[in-house]
């Protein structure tokens, strides 16, 4: 049965690969507008905590733009002059967004029944996470997408060393390991019946104990 | 349950940060990664003589084509939080050790696949290739940390394995 429980970690992992194949084919048609819950919570995460770097913020389907305060002096003109201007920083929101094909995926690859609850709030912590990939990818942007970038945003060095951390950990590690941990947590009578399991195999492993 | 949160998140972000620092990359993550390099030109030239190594960038020497193995593609991010996992799973030092080396060799032979496979999809389709690269692999090689960490959770259940049994 395609939703029941799977009879072992191999059909799991088969049914898991698989349905991350089909899910994040099928995200990649529509992630521009699955990504708007990230979105929002993004341009509202800029607008409230950013002032200090963010001037504004344009939101269109697929990209989220922020006017950063950081100036950029452009080449000098004939007359001497260089023209100013700020930094602007875009991003495409569906980028990290792959965090809820590979959320479904586990979901249904370990079957059976799960809680409306927890799954909801599985959803909100992967678009939370999605939106913490997208702010510290702008923030990078902003600190390090001029020169003096960090200076003129008044950003100490370990300051600069802690957005670098966050980005990297947005990019690299949110999108994957978020979903991971929120079905471990939906699902976690499946993590139980695989502990139960290798307790089972230790009591009947040849030259064991028979309890 | 929550102590194991607890410390794996620790663990997690401190090895994360010590990977991003100088020194480690210097003489850790670089060497490895153009080790990692050369393995995949040393498997695809049974097959494939165009392929040659420079650096960590893995080049067709006929058509110019070439991928470079940047940080999240080396697998160093995945075996971290493997490691995380594993430390902060109740078990003998032992067991975890053994984990940790088993878990580097599986998520590492994966991780061949998905340089090998991104090599070829970029010479054959770049938006096949972009959405393996920036989507689909990062989805597998996590499921692949996860199979690592299951089945040693399995293997290892001690005393919370005891405890859901009951």
């Amino acid at each position: 049965m395609l939703f029941g429980r799977p009879a072992s970690l191999a059909r799991f992992f088969v049914r898991a690969g698989v349905a991350i194949f089909v899910l994040t084919a099928l995200w990649v048609t529509a992630a521009r507008w699955l990504a708007e819950p990230a979105a929002w919570l993004t341009r509202f995460a800029l607008e409230t905590t950013g002032s200090r770097w963010v001037k504004a913020v344009q939101a269109e389907p697929g990209k989220l733009t922020v006017d950063t305060w950081v100036v950029v002096r452009g080449e000098a003109d004939a007359t001497g002059r260089r023209p100013v201007g700020d930094l602007v920083v875009d991003v495409a929101t569906y980028k990290y967004g792959y965090s809820l094909p590979l959320l479904l995926a586990l979901l249904l690859a370990a079957g059976g029944r799960k809680s409306w609850w927890r799954l909801g709030i599985g959803l909100l912590l992967v678009v939370a996470a999605h939106a913490a990939s997208l702010y510290f990818a702008l923030l990078r942007l902003a600190v390090f997408g001029a020169p003096g970038g960090a200076a003129q945003l008044g950003l100490g060095p370990w300051q600069v060393e802690g957005i670098a951390l966050g980005y990297q950990a947005g990019v690299l590690l949110l999108p994957t390991l978020t979903p991971v941990m929120v079905w471990l947590w939906i699902d976690r009578e499946f993590l139980a019946s695989i502990l139960i399991d290798g307790v089972l195999r230790q009591r009947v492993a040849p030259g064991g104990d028979a309890s | 349950m929550l102590r194991f949160l607890t410390t794996f998140v620790v663990l997690l972000i401190a090895l994360f940060a010590i990977n991003l620092t100088q020194p480690v990359q210097e003489h850790f993550v670089l060497p490895w990664t153009e080790l990692l390099a050369r393995i995949c030109v040393a498997l695809v030239t049974q097959f494939d003589a165009t392929a040659i190594a420079n650096g960590k960038v893995l080049y067709n020497a006929t058509t110019g084509f070439g991928v470079s193995i940047e940080p999240g593609c080396n697998g160093i991010e995945a075996f971290i939080v493997l490691v995380a996992a594993v430390v902060a799973f109740p078990a003998p030092w032992g067991r975890k050790l053994l984990g940790i080396v088993i878990g580097f060799v599986a998520i590492q032979a994966v991780n061949v696949v998905r340089v090998i496979s991104l090599f070829y999809l970029g010479q054959w389709n770049m938006a096949v290739f972009n959405f393996a690269h920036e989507y689909l692999w990062q989805a597998l090689i996590m499921l692949d940390v996860l199979v690592v960490w299951l089945l040693w959770v399995r293997a290892n259940p001690g005393r919370l394995g005891a405890v859901a049994a009951a």
